[in-house]
């Protein structure tokens, strides 16, 4: 399990091989460097101000012959020492220069990964099919494409380079001190499998803690988020009290919580301080016992081995925190792969693109959700290309199913269902989704403005064809009331529109796409009896050669339909026009009954 | 709120310490923890000075002279300074966290009990969203900046001043220049800082819009489907992730440019300090423990001055969270109990229960005119008066005024002019708590709390035993649906009651009035998305629930409207009518009107139940 894990977060280091080969051997050097800056001062000590013999690597006793060799050194000490100090300045700026470059291709590396990623995600998330959507619990998937997304995207910008310069600082730290003094080397480093162990179990520990305290943040989030939106219901019973107390506990309990936690973290702070401080006094005193009694280390190596021990506590510490940041983001890993390997919908690029102006025609259609379940049931229904029909039927009857079912957002478990003679399932589905126009009872809005959301199927703004189908959907008058018009932004960040808003706003964007098909999914329900009249006139108006269906359970709606048809368990159970199935006395009958006598009754 | 205009407000902040004294005032019960960890940082700050008179002891003292004398004396200094650095860590860490926990705490809590008291007037401009990012994360920023900065300036403020100090007793040449660079770095610090913080504050921009396209694009995922709209939608979210990458490799390259800068500077004086103090070492001026002292001070004394730089980019970017934290602090009732209604009846949080008179129910409008934004009048000169226990509907179209008419009576909002009287008193001389706790209040949209069905219910009286609240839902119809739940009334609603259908949650919620005992009944379309059926039972009940107790009706649902003792027509807001059901209908004017065409498509619903 973990191994697919970790095999998909290598996967997404692809194609970024280069930047990061490159990015490693800067990282490299640049600590090579770092480490190079202290052994400057040490022969400055030992053989400049002193005459003990250069003992360095190789290429800096080149730069030692360069400047006149060992000898020179003692010769004019003032040029020396500015030599020594020309050469710490021109290290640094060396270290400063590649630490500039290694950032620029760690940053083009891993911002674009976690680009790709980000891209890879959403992208696929929209590709996944209809399905897929309707019964995703959409908390759960926006948790994984946001917060474990940003877990990824912490650890591919800052834990994995600190894991990969940590273990680098060791190569070349040890090297470099090794070359020095060997002993000493182990010494300066022998506490540092205590100091990452310790710290590393501590991070595994507290990770329980840390969901705790997450989940009583949550918990008092939830409170004030209930109270806020709650405020008329509180003050109408005059619970202010209450709910204060109740807040009072829960943030008491997290406070508790955090300074439990915090305190822990104090524990394991300064425990590692006496670790590490240790690790330093040893460096110090081996190091005065190596230089007095054997005498094999000089005062120069000894003040650069104080400065080496210092480089390496921060890491160390940290490289516990890093190894379990490890761990989570692993988890984060799995959690996205599951998405991403969540079977996108086969889009059918290749079907055929007939016009759809023609008969649409339901045979033997049967359908359901899920398995063993029969929504449609050998439907069969007849719609005329041009005409507008409409659907009645009740709760649960399968009229939306048709819908979907005609836009293939399912599929129909046999039977067929063609346009012009057609089979849907050979046609492309971008091009049946773009021709077919559903408008849906609850609409969902974009958080743009009106005129984004009216124009939401035109890749320019075009709007004389906006105000169009705003007049056609009567909300033209609304929108023109707002204070922004049709730059009022809406959904999540903006204003709030009501249903019928709304849904006089889906109806609009429908019909920029000019479809050939118009499916009204109860879409006027919220809509006053008089405007859905006027929407329906203006649309007939409008409407050439585009057919209509038209589902609803207002009679009134349904009425001038050129054909009804009712839905009962699965099956068409009447069809005709308005007349004919009064005069059938079935259903529909029935129905208009008990809608007009009621009103009559008045 | 347009997210645009909210970050460019918070752009052009400037640090007002005023706020943050502010701020801190809330610290008055933990000002121990900012003792402590001023002055662990400060201990720390001369610790670090210490240790390298340390090491220059150990280079001059025993290596350099190669003798071993004394040298169980420097273990026993090197050690001990090492744990005191370790015990000075634990109690500046702990100081600063329960600094910040504490901060935290009392600064939510204070903010929870301000919100508790705002008027709806307040509640109409704000979002929840809003105010919860107040509380929450405006909160946290602000405390954090603040809680953690003392450790760091007493440390920093000590580092340099006991550096500056040792540094000139032991030779004030080489410190000079030290000092020299000093100011160098603090200008290119802060140089560095502003930029770094600015990339930050546009990094955080974009992600904030990468989280809301990704929201928006799984919460519209199927409309997206129908519209077609996948290959824009990929397009509009790519070109955001691009911005993004872009942005955050400008934040990274700055960020590396100036570390590099900085180490320049600091070397430059340190090679000078080299030279000038090897000179002196061979003149025998200066011991090689000194120099090598001088050389690492050189070396350190650029983090104190980066951190001040840091400290000083903190304040400046958290300077709007906590001038929003300290807004709802200081955000002002439109309503507020007088002194003396207070000294009487007590506040929201501590009634005086035993001052309070009753509540007939008989209330009064006197020449009420009201608006909620000026200008727009929605009652002018509005005048009403209710027997106590009359039963009235209100009638008219949306935004006619009549759902104003019930926000007076409940004292949600006052009036401009004109007076509103309860039981012939006016409203404002008795406190707020005393009316509205005996309200019953039903809306439209049922908001439940987390928590079991039985707590929902019991929130309209606290200590209505298990008896008390099945009798209330046996009395709305609701008693039967929660019994075919597994975990009966012990049930969890979930958050916001998001478990249950809307229907169920209004019965709740009727229950949940009911169960107040009120004297005021205020029904807000309170049974819209009930089924027929416990409409049915709800309204049998109404009969003896309502009977003896003044209640205001808005229903949609006219034939909830048809039993009331006044009916009761709002247009524009102005009562354009009034009278008994049938007396409206005989005079066929806009009731009559009304009454037809809704209760058409009323029936419209119920008779699709029947195919």
């Amino acid at each position: 399990m973990n191994n697919q894990r970790l095999r998909a977060l290598l996967g997404y280091l692809k194609g970024f091989k280069w930047l990061l080969a490159v990015g490693l051997v800067f990282m490299a050097v640049e600590i090579y460097l770092s480490f190079v800056s202290p052994l400057v001062m040490s022969v400055t000590i030992d053989s400049v101000l002193d005459s003990k013999p250069v003992d360095v690597p190789g290429y800096f006793r080149w730069f030692i012959d360069m400047i006149g060799g060992e000898s020179a050194l003692r010769v004019d000490a003032l040029r020396s020492l500015l030599i020594m100090a020309a050469a710490m300045i021109g290290f640094r700026l060396a270290s400063g220069l590649l630490t500039f470059l290694r950032t620029y291709v760690n940053s083009k590396a891993s911002e674009g990964m976690i680009k790709r990623l980000r891209d890879r995600v959403y992208s696929h998330v929209q590709s996944l099919p209809f399905r897929y959507h309707a019964t995703v619990q959409t908390g759960d998937l926006i948790q994984r494409a946001t917060n474990d997304m940003e877990t990824l995207r912490r650890f591919i910008s800052g834990t994995l380079l600190e894991f990969v310069r940590t273990i680098c600082l060791f190569v070349v730290g040890l090297i470099v001190m090794a070359n020095l003094h060997l002993r000493l080397a182990l010494i300066t480093l022998s506490l540092a499998p205590f100091i990452v162990i310790t710290s590393m179990i501590f991070f595994k520990r507290i990770q329980n803690l840390f969901i705790e305290l997450e989940n009583q943040e949550s918990d008092m989030y939830t409170i004030a988020q209930e109270n806020l939106t709650g405020t008329r219901v509180v003050r109408a019973f005059g619970r202010e009290r209450f709910e204060l107390d109740k807040y009072l506990k829960s943030n008491e309990e997290l406070r508790r919580r955090t300074v439990k936690l915090n305190n822990m973290f104090a524990n394991l702070w300064s425990g590692l301080d006496v670790v590490s401080g240790i690790q330093i006094a040893l460096v110090g005193i081996f190091g005065i016992i190596f230089a007095v009694k054997d005498q094999s280390l000089s005062v120069g190596e000894y003040t650069a081995f104080m400065s080496y021990v210092y480089i390496f506590i921060w890491p160390l510490r940290n490289f516990g925190r890093v190894l379990s940041d490890l761990g989570r983001s692993l988890i984060s890993v799995g959690r996205i792969e599951e998405v991403l390997n969540a079977k996108p919908e086969d889009e059918n690029e290749n079907g055929s693109t007939p016009p759809l102006g023609g008969d649409i025609d339901f045979r033997d259609v049967t359908f359901g959700y899920e398995k063993g379940q029969k929504v449609l049931d050998g439907l069969n229904m007849h719609i005329e290309g041009g005409s507008t029909v409409a659907i009645l039927g009740g709760t649960g009857s399968g009229k939306s199913t048709l819908a979907q079912l005609l836009q293939r957002l399912y599929d129909v478990n046999s039977g067929h269902i063609t346009i012009g003679g057609e089979d849907i399932n050979k046609m492309s589905k971008h091009y049946l989704r773009d021709h077919i126009g559903i408008v849906l009872q609850e609409p969902f809005l974009y958080s743009k403005t009106i005129m984004q959301n009216i124009g939401i199927k035109l890749e320019t703004p075009e709007p004389e064809r906006v105000y169009e189908a705003a007049k056609v959907a009567a909300i033209h008058d609304d929108i023109e009331s707002f204070e922004q018009g049709y730059d009022t932004v809406v959904g999540e960040r903006g204003v709030t529109l009501s249903g019928g808003q709304k849904q006089r706003v889906a109806i609009a964007r429908s019909l920029i796409g000019d479809s050939n098909i118009l499916i009204f999914d109860d879409s006027l329900s919220a809509v006053d009896s008089k405007t859905d009249a006027q929407i329906r006139a203006a649309l007939k108006e409008r409407r050439k050669g585009t057919t209509t269906i038209i589902i609803s359970h207002r009679i009134t709606t349904l009425m001038e339909a050129d054909k009804i048809f009712v839905l009962k368990d699965g099956r068409i159970a009447e069809e005709g026009t308005h007349d004919e199935l009064l005069k059938l006395g079935g259903i529909y009958r029935r129905t208009y009954d008990i809608q007009s006598m009621q009103a009559e009754e008045v | 709120m347009n997210s645009a205009i909210k970050e460019k407000e918070y752009q052009n902040q400037k640090i007002n310490w005023g706020t943050w004294r502010r701020i801190l005032g809330f610290a008055s019960m933990s000002k121990k923890y900012i003792w402590i960890a001023a002055l662990a940082g400060a201990l720390t700050g001369i610790l670090d000075f210490c240790s390298q008179l340390v090491s220059s002891w150990a280079i001059d003292d025993f290596i350099g002279a190669m003798s071993m004398n004394g040298i169980s004396l420097y273990i026993f200094v090197a050690v001990g300074l090492q744990l005191v650095y370790a015990a000075l860590t634990l109690a500046f860490s702990r100081a600063c966290g329960t600094l910040e926990a504490n901060l935290n705490a009392d600064i939510r809590n204070a903010e929870f009990r301000k919100l508790q008291t705002l008027s709806f007037s307040y509640f109409d401009k704000t979002s929840v969203g809003y105010l919860l990012a107040r509380v929450t994360t405006d909160v946290s920023r602000t405390v954090e900046t603040i809680s953690w900065c003392f450790i760091d300036l007493g440390w920093g403020i000590m580092a340099i001043i006991a550096g500056l100090v040792g540094m000139f007793i032991i030779n004030w040449r080489l410190a000079l220049i030290l000092l020299a660079a000093m100011p160098i770095l603090a200008v290119v610090s802060v140089f560095f800082q502003k930029r770094i913080l600015r990339h930050q504050r546009e990094t955080r921009r974009l992600n904030s819009m990468i989280t809301s396209a990704i929201n928006e694009g799984i919460m519209g995922a199927r409309t997206t489907k129908t519209l077609v709209r996948e290959e824009l939608n990929n397009r509009e979210f790519f070109s955001t992730t691009a911005a993004m990458r872009g942005a955050s490799m400008r934040a990274a390259m700055i960020s590396a440019l100036y570390m590099p800068v900085a180490s320049m500077i600091i070397s430059i004086a340190v090679g000078a300090v080299l030279v000038k103090g090897g000179v002196d070492v061979t003149n025998m001026v200066i011991s090689i423990g000194t120099l090598n002292l001088f050389i690492n001070m050189g070396n350190m004394m650029f983090e104190p001055i980066r951190n001040f730089a840091r400290i000083f980019a903190d304040f400046q970017s958290s300077q709007a969270a906590a001038e929003r934290v300290i807004d709802v602090l200081n955000a002002e009732s439109d309503i507020v109990d007088s002194d003396e209604v207070v000294a009487k009846y007590g506040d929201l949080f501590d009634p005086k229960r035993e001052n309070w008179e009753d509540v007939k129910g008989e209330v009064e409008f006197r020449n009420v005119s009201f608006s909620y934004i000026e200008g727009e009048p929605v009652l002018k000169n509005f005048n009403l008066k209710v027997r106590a226990g009359e039963n009235i509907a209100l009638v008219g179209e949306t935004g006619s005024g009549k759902s104003t008419i019930v926000n007076l009576v409940c004292r949600f909002y006052e009036p401009q002019e004109g007076e509103i009287l309860i039981d012939g008193v006016n409203i404002r001389e008795r406190s707020q708590l005393w009316l509205q706790s005996r309200l019953g209040y039903v809306l439209q949209q049922p908001h439940l709390f987390s928590g079991t069905i039985r707590d929902n219910i019991r929130y309209g009286r606290l200590d209505a035993s298990d008896e008390d609240i099945e009798n209330a839902a046996k009395m709305v119809g609701a008693d039967e649906f929660i019994r075919t739940l597994e975990k009966g009334y012990d049930t969890e609603v979930g958050e916001g009651g998001g478990l249950l259908s809307t229907g169920q949650k209004q019965l709740i919620s009727f229950a949940r009035a009911i169960v107040a005992d009120p004297k005021i009944f205020v029904l807000d379309e309170a049974t819209s998305s009930v089924d027929t059926e416990s409409e049915v039972k709800i309204q049998k009940a109404s009969e003896t629930l309502l009977r003896n107790r003044t209640s205001f009706i808005i229903a949609h649902r006219l034939s909830t409207v048809r039993d009331a003792d006044r009916i009761l027509v709002i247009d524009n807001g102005e009562m354009i009518e009034q009278g008994s059901h049938k007396e409206l209908m005989a005079k066929k004017g806009y009731y009559y009107e009304l009454y037809t065409n809704q209760f058409r498509s009323e029936k419209v619903a119920e008779s699709v139940k029947e195919l």
